[in-house]
């Protein structure tokens, strides 16, 4: 190789190095987000075991709320461990980027219906808590997005590079 | 860099500058101890404090991060070791505290360097051999700011050493670590703890990039937070030589040769019978380069480069009469760091930034200004 070919950045270069520092930070908001789905979904069963919200005892809804929290974790776990690999140039797979479509559509899904029944919520909680909730449900969606965009851009760009293989990518 | 470059290659400058031996060593001392002259090397010696040209890591540990701590750690490590290169640098982005931060980044050939050239002026040899210093770190620690900055010198990962043998160049990552020793063979180098805090002591001057910008042998690229994703690359044995070259030049222009000193001038008609030996020393890999420098300076005046040791200022300091003190060459050394500090203190503050503190012009009194009496006292002694 020669030196203008390490030293020197195409326009190119510069924004695939834009977008993987992207994904690097996404995908570590989404690994703290896994890990705050289960701090949270451990918080809600402890504290509101005995509550009764709208007839129904949150006690029956153990297993539906723990699975939840659960394949939520779980994917961003996955999403967000291989999003940040591939920033920081390690590895790359294409099924996370899948796995990130179902989770921004999840979000989108969930906060639609938490705003459908935010009275519901406004009652429990209160002004406070319900901003508190929607400030993190549109910081998770924005991360999401960020990832599955910059992913995308990255995969498009090193196309249009003809950065076929690994090595010409600069994984480590 | 170290103290191969700042005493014995300033040394070897300082000669090919025509001055004299003695002289040599006089210079060569002072560029050194910029890097020696702490607030506890000078309590011992009951000096003042505020001539201070740098800290131990147990200083930087004990400073308060407030505003005053922080003004105080700029003061030191932006007059001596990290001079800004354009205080009203025109930055498109972010807000007043970014632009500070932005504006504090060095570079050689700034104003800055001009002045502190022109500073030495007239002065001892002891103030020569500290602009020196400067000079010279201007260099080798060029894209870094002496101020704590997250913004400014936080490095990732994306950190390459790029390699050159036989015209073929290559590029391997640099891995950073925090236990002791180098590691030139495998590419593994201490810097300091990754920290989020924007006024962390892990984020000052090149800290992030561990000793890299010290060695003179090293090539590398990165990726810096300032930079719109667009990699830095750094060649220190170039630097370097531009170092040593323009060396030379600002001391010819300290000893009367020209009319004026200007940036971008290196006298590398001097360096030429001796570029090859030079860049050999400058490109060999290793991390201290001090036996090398040393024999090619005795090579050039024939006289003995002998060690550096602090005890040579401290000892002379210390047994002389307090009337005597100014004269010695510590004495003389605290004036010149006195002066430079004072200057590039006000340079930051008139340009509207308040990282270094405020810096007011003297009216007459001694009120306010008790850092720098030492400074005020000698001027009117001279005069």
């Amino acid at each position: 190789m020669t030196k203008e070919g390490i030293i020197t950045q195409s326009r190119d270069d510069v924004r695939l190095e834009k977008y993987r520092f992207a994904m690097l930070c996404s995908g570590n908001a989404m690994i703290l987000f896994a890990l705050w789905a289960i701090v949270r979904t451990i918080i809600q069963l402890y504290y509101q075991a005995d509550t009764v919200i709208e007839g129904v005892p949150v006690a029956t809804l153990i297993v539906p709320v723990m699975a939840s929290g659960a394949v939520d974790a779980v994917l961003k776990f996955i999403v967000g461990f291989s999003a940040r690999a591939e920033g920081l140039g390690k590895r790359k797979n294409n099924i996370y980027i899948v796995l990130g479509i179902i989770l921004v559509a999840m979000s989108i899904i969930s906060l639609i219906i938490w705003i459908s029944v935010i009275s519901v919520f406004y009652k429990y909680d209160g002004l406070f808590g319900i901003i508190v909730s929607m400030a993190v449900e549109i910081t998770v969606l924005y991360a999401e997005l960020t990832l599955v965009i910059s992913a995308i851009k990255v995969r498009k760009i090193e196309k249009e590079m003809g950065l076929e293989k690994p090595e010409e990518r600069g994984e480590r | 860099m170290q103290l191969d470059f700042h005493y014995y290659a300033t040394y070897c400058a300082a000669y090919l500058a025509g001055f004299r031996h003695e002289e040599c060593l006089e210079i060569c001392y002072s560029a050194q101890f910029p890097d020696n002259c702490t607030r506890t090397f000078l309590a011992g010696v009951k000096a003042p404090a505020s001539a201070a040209t740098t800290q131990t890591n147990m200083e930087l540990a004990d400073v308060d991060p407030t505003p005053v701590g922080l003004q105080d750690i700029t003061r030191i490590w932006a007059s001596f070791h990290f001079l800004p290169f354009d205080l009203y640098a025109d930055v498109k982005k972010g807000g007043k505290r970014y632009k500070n931060k932005y504006r504090m980044i060095c570079k050689p050939n700034g104003e800055l360097v001009k002045d502190t050239v022109n500073l030495a002026v007239g002065k001892s040899l002891q103030a020569v051999g500290l602009s020196m210093h400067v000079l010279a770190d201007t260099w080798a620690h060029r894209y870094f700011a002496g101020t704590p900055s997250v913004v400014i010198n936080s490095t990732n990962h994306c950190f390459y050493e790029v390699l050159e043998k036989d015209g073929e160049w290559t590029q391997r990552p640099i891995e950073f670590k925090h236990t002791p020793g180098e590691d030139i063979e495998n590419a593994k180098y201490i810097n300091t703890v990754d920290s989020n805090d924007e006024n962390s002591i892990m984020n000052l001057g090149h800290g992030r990039a561990g000793h890299l910008p010290d060695y003179s042998f090293m090539r590398y690229k990165y990726l810096p937070a300032w930079n719109d994703y667009q990699y830095i690359y750094k060649d220190n044995p170039e630097d370097y030589y531009h170092a040593f070259c323009q060396m030379i030049y600002a001391m010819k222009y300290l000893r009367g040769e020209s009319e004026s000193f200007e940036t971008e001038v290196y006298d590398t008609q001097t360096a030429a019978p001796h570029e090859e030996e030079i860049k050999g020393i400058l490109n060999k890999r290793q991390t201290d380069a001090c036996a090398d420098w040393k024999a090619f300076g005795e090579k050039l005046s024939g006289c003995e480069i002998p060690d550096f040791t602090v005890e040579t200022f401290r000892k002379e300091y210390a047994e002389s009469p307090e009337d005597e003190k100014d004269d010695t060459g510590l004495g003389k050394f605290i004036i010149a760091a006195l002066a430079q500090k004072s200057m590039v203190t006000n340079r930051i503050y008139k340009s509207g930034n308040l990282l270094a503190g405020y810096s007011v012009e003297y009216d007459g009194k001694k009120s306010g200004i008790k850092d720098f009496f030492k400074l005020l006292s000698s001027g009117k002694e001279r005069e």
